[in-house]
């Protein structure tokens, strides 16, 4: 780690870990979004395809005399 | 006797022309026109997009039966207000005979017919009709969304409670989510026994991050092929439990212009009761009603398998 001294303006190394401190926060949001977004995968409902059926006409009562 | 028609040049006032062209069918504009020149026994249908309340009202008091088409919450709490206007009247006020509400609320009573008690009530719709319904859709997944659940209302985040509902062919398997409409209120008008009901309308991810925006584009003249289906559960006349899924896959706007064209050949033959009415009421003739929707080249279709409960 370097300092910076007193009367100059911030040193290379400065600036090299600020950018390494950037870095490692964009990764840790990435992981976390990647961490948010599995979650709700997998906690999310996404129900059961039907193993058997499927769709037939509607046959309708037998209508009221009118 | 004249069907008085408000909203003839959209979609559904188009189709509902189709559907009643054995009536007189008049088309009435409120833009030029507010006060109608209705005589009692006439009906209205009104297919316009804004709201139907002080319309409906404007009927009532010239003694003419309305039958509305509409998902908006707010204006079916205003309508069943009308209540006693309509009775006062001796007419009748239908109040949403669109697809969702009104034949999803049909195909509710003819599952409830078939159990012994309903406890529960789930409706998912899927598309939409015109250009003025697609933008309804839009603002629907950012507002509160009501549900009745366990004898209280619940206020849901629109966009919330993904649910995958499989819908008949050739619409398929939709992942649903609440939204603001008024299907479950008038549900539970028409069953006020059922102890849940709910409503859901298919959502892309695009529809529901981009819901409280403006619309990025502007709507299709006309949705594709649209949905509803409807999960009613119970107790069966054995004991057992049973849980019964109709649908139907159709154009929304030709599955809403039939459901109000029925709604108003019921009104014309004097079948429906003074006052407020809603589909799926156990005092209206849903059999007529649904096969007269048939009639109209709605295909109604049943669930054979064994639905999966969530």
């Amino acid at each position: 780690v370097t300092r910076d001294l007193p009367g100059f303006g911030p040193s290379a190394g400065h600036y090299a870990v600020e950018a390494m401190k950037l870095v490692r926060r964009i990764l840790a949001a990435l992981i976390m979004t990647g961490a948010a977004a599995a979650a709700i995968r997998v906690k999310g409902r996404g129900g059961t395809p039907p193993q058997h059926g499927g769709w037939r006409p509607l046959e309708l009562p037998e209508r009221r005399a009118s | 006797m004249t069907i008085w028609l408000v909203g003839a040049d959209g979609i559904v006032g188009r189709r509902v022309a189709r559907g009643l062209r054995d009536h007189h069918v008049t088309a009435h504009d409120p833009r030029r026109e507010p006060t109608p020149i209705a005589m009692p026994g006439d009906v209205a249908v009104l297919a316009h997009p804004v709201e139907h309340a002080p319309l409906a009202r404007g009927f009532a008091l010239r003694g003419a039966s309305v039958v509305t088409v509409g998902d908006d919450l707010d204006d079916a709490s205003a309508l069943l207000e009308l209540h006693d206007d309509f009775v006062t009247a001796g007419a009748t006020l239908v109040v949403g005979a669109a697809m969702s509400p009104g034949l999803s609320g049909l195909l509710a009573r003819h599952l409830a017919d078939q159990v012994a008690s309903v406890d529960e009530i789930h409706v998912a719709i899927h598309g939409t009709a015109g250009p003025r319904c697609a933008r309804t859709y839009h603002r629907s997944l950012s507002r509160r969304s009501l549900g009745w659940h366990d004898g209280e209302w619940v206020d849901h985040l629109g966009g919330s409670g993904r649910e995958l509902c499989w819908f008949p062919e050739p619409v398929g398997a939709k992942d649903c989510y609440r939204a603001d409409f008024a299907d479950p209120f008038l549900l539970h008008v028409a069953f006020p026994e059922a102890g849940r009901i709910s409503a859901r309308r298919s959502a892309r991810r695009r529809d529901r991050f981009t819901a409280r925006l403006p619309m990025l584009s502007a709507p299709h003249a006309e949705g594709r092929i649209g949905a509803v289906r409807v999960e009613v559960r119970g107790d069966d006349r054995a004991g057992g439990r049973a849980c019964l899924v109709v649908g139907v896959a159709e154009l929304v706007g030709t599955a809403t212009a039939a459901t109000a064209a029925a709604f108003t050949d019921a009104a014309v033959a004097g079948v429906l009761p003074s006052g407020v009415v809603v589909a799926g009421q156990h005092d209206l003739p849903t059999a007529d009603l649904l096969a007269r929707v048939q009639a109209l080249g709605v295909v109604l279709q049943e669930f054979t398998g064994v639905p999966q409960g969530t």
